[in-house]
């Protein structure tokens, strides 16, 4: 009886055994004994991929705005809430530090209208303008991080893209900027001329000096002027800059024919010109019609 | 006093309610522990059981097929277990019914618990992803990309259901309705 027991104790124990490694054994057969075919897993990860142009580019006061288009052409909503990195020339050299201005939510396959930031400091910013207006085109890097929520998880990756900045996309062509005589205007012995001066960027400029030399048409010498002092004149806005100058009595000889009448007038000179701390000059050569008022 | 447990001598009380808890669980289907992302939509799931093992990552699931197997294997042991213990509770005065009660049922609620650390043991070993057993914790990965590595970061929770601590207390049932057989059978040889 005891041994019977034992037996059977037996065979319930194999049973069991059997029970439990027969469907592994099953699976080791159906894979051909192939462990590590059986153990291997298999997933495909939804695609998580973004298209981005950036096609519009403001820079206003020390800051650089470029708005651009992101579609979310992979299979996830996901939020994009922070792009840290720099502005960097293709040497590495850094230029300013890059924000996004609001996170971005887009939908799987969602397109959406997007604000990079691009802080830069003085000297920063003079060096970008020195570098994008001596050149046609530069080619800079947008480098960094950025952060963004797939579903629960937080993601930091890697991000780097191309821009080619140029004075045109830039709007800091300073070849556009217009200087015109506007009056002349002789009190006494002392002669005031009005310069109009256009700004068409979209960026304030400083005129910090100005040297223009009055001449007859026949290109005589008649007097200088001088601008004294710093003006701003804000984006695509102008200003009429007053400079005045002492006349020598053969100077005003030279200015007024025998009616009493200003003669054709040739004013030639320089306007130095500071954008963001970087200076150049513009060359004006101008003949003031004699009809001007006096 | 403990052999009055077995209600007129027909039925073991303590094993019978354990093997129908072990049956009933085995059919609802619910899983025994869960790790999942925290938030409305989670980047991934797990839930585990001996009868079923679902993962899901972003969304899509992952497939190993041992699981298939072993999920299978789960699933028959837990049929045979309660299958036999309710078996063995009706027929206390029988021998076979202290061969059919047995330690299975505690084996296999314990035997998950250290399937589940050795588990999140070789994920951090081999993954390098550290898992909770219980509790919320932030999972941390780096992937290594041309364009430099990849972090990802994600609050999670895992947990041991409510599924499982029912199958721990009728794997208790079941032993106490084991001692209490063994004691009646005793009682009954010497009488």
């Amino acid at each position: 009886m005891k041994s019977g027991g034992r037996l059977l104790k037996l065979l319930f124990s194999i049973l069991t055994t059997l029970l439990v490694i027969s469907p592994i054994i099953y699976g080791l057969y159906i894979y051909d004994w192939d462990i590590e075919a059986l153990t291997t897993p298999t997933y495909e990860p939804p695609k998580i991929d973004f298209k981005l142009t950036l096609n519009d580019y403001s820079l206003q006061n020390k800051t650089l705005y470029i708005k651009g288009l992101i579609t979310n052409s992979g299979e996830i909503d996901v939020e994009i809430l922070e792009l840290k990195g720099y502005l960097t020339d293709l040497e590495g050299q850094k230029y300013g530090n890059i924000s996004l201005e609001e996170d971005i939510y887009l939908k799987a396959q969602e397109q959406k209208e997007f604000i990079i930031k691009i802080e830069f400091e003085s000297e920063s910013i003079a060096r970008l303008v020195k570098t994008v207006i001596e050149s046609d085109n530069s080619i800079f890097k947008i480098e960094g991080r950025f952060t963004l929520t797939v579903l629960s998880s937080k993601v930091i990756a890697p991000f780097t893209y191309q821009i080619w900045l140029n004075k045109d996309n830039l709007n800091i062509d300073p070849s556009g900027i217009q200087v015109s005589i506007k009056n002349i205007q002789i009190i006494g012995n002392e002669i005031k001329i009005e310069v109009l001066v256009y700004n068409p960027t979209f960026i304030p400029i400083k005129i910090v000096g100005m040297n223009l030399d009055l001449y007859t048409s026949n290109e005589e010498w008649i007097t200088t002027f001088t601008l004294e002092k710093t003006i701003t004149i804000n984006q695509k806005a102008d200003d009429i800059i007053t400079l005045t100058s002492t006349l020598t009595r053969d100077a005003i000889s030279l200015l007024i024919d025998r009616e009493g009448r200003l003669t054709t007038l040739l004013i030639v000179g320089t306007l130095e010109i500071e954008i963001f701390g970087y200076r150049f000059e513009i060359n004006v050569r101008e003949y003031v019609d004699g009809g001007a008022s006096t | 006093m403990t052999t009055k447990l077995i209600l007129g001598d027909r039925i073991n009380l303590p094993a019978f309610i354990g093997g129908i808890i072990f049956l009933y669980i085995l059919f609802r289907g619910e899983a025994w522990w869960i790790i999942k992302g925290l938030g409305e939509n989670p980047s991934f799931y797990a839930s585990v059981a001996p009868y079923n093992i679902d993962i899901t990552i972003l969304g899509k699931p992952v497939y190993v097929p041992i699981i298939e197997y072993i999920v299978l294997s789960g699933y028959i042991s837990m049929l045979w277990v309660g299958i036999s213990t309710i078996i063995a509770s009706i027929i206390p005065r029988k021998k076979l019914s202290t061969y059919l009660l047995g330690y299975k049922p505690i084996l296999m609620a314990f035997g998950f618990l250290i399937s589940i650390y050795m588990g999140v043991t070789i994920a951090e070993t081999y993954v390098g992803i550290t898992i909770p057993v219980i509790g919320e914790s932030t999972l941390y990965m780096e992937i290594d990309t041309q364009y430099g590595p990849i972090n990802v970061y994600t609050p999670s929770k895992a947990y041991f259901t409510s599924s499982y601590l029912i199958v721990l207390i009728a794997s208790i049932l079941i032993i106490i309705g084991k001692v209490i057989q063994t004691k009646y059978l005793k009682k009954m040889e010497r009488t």
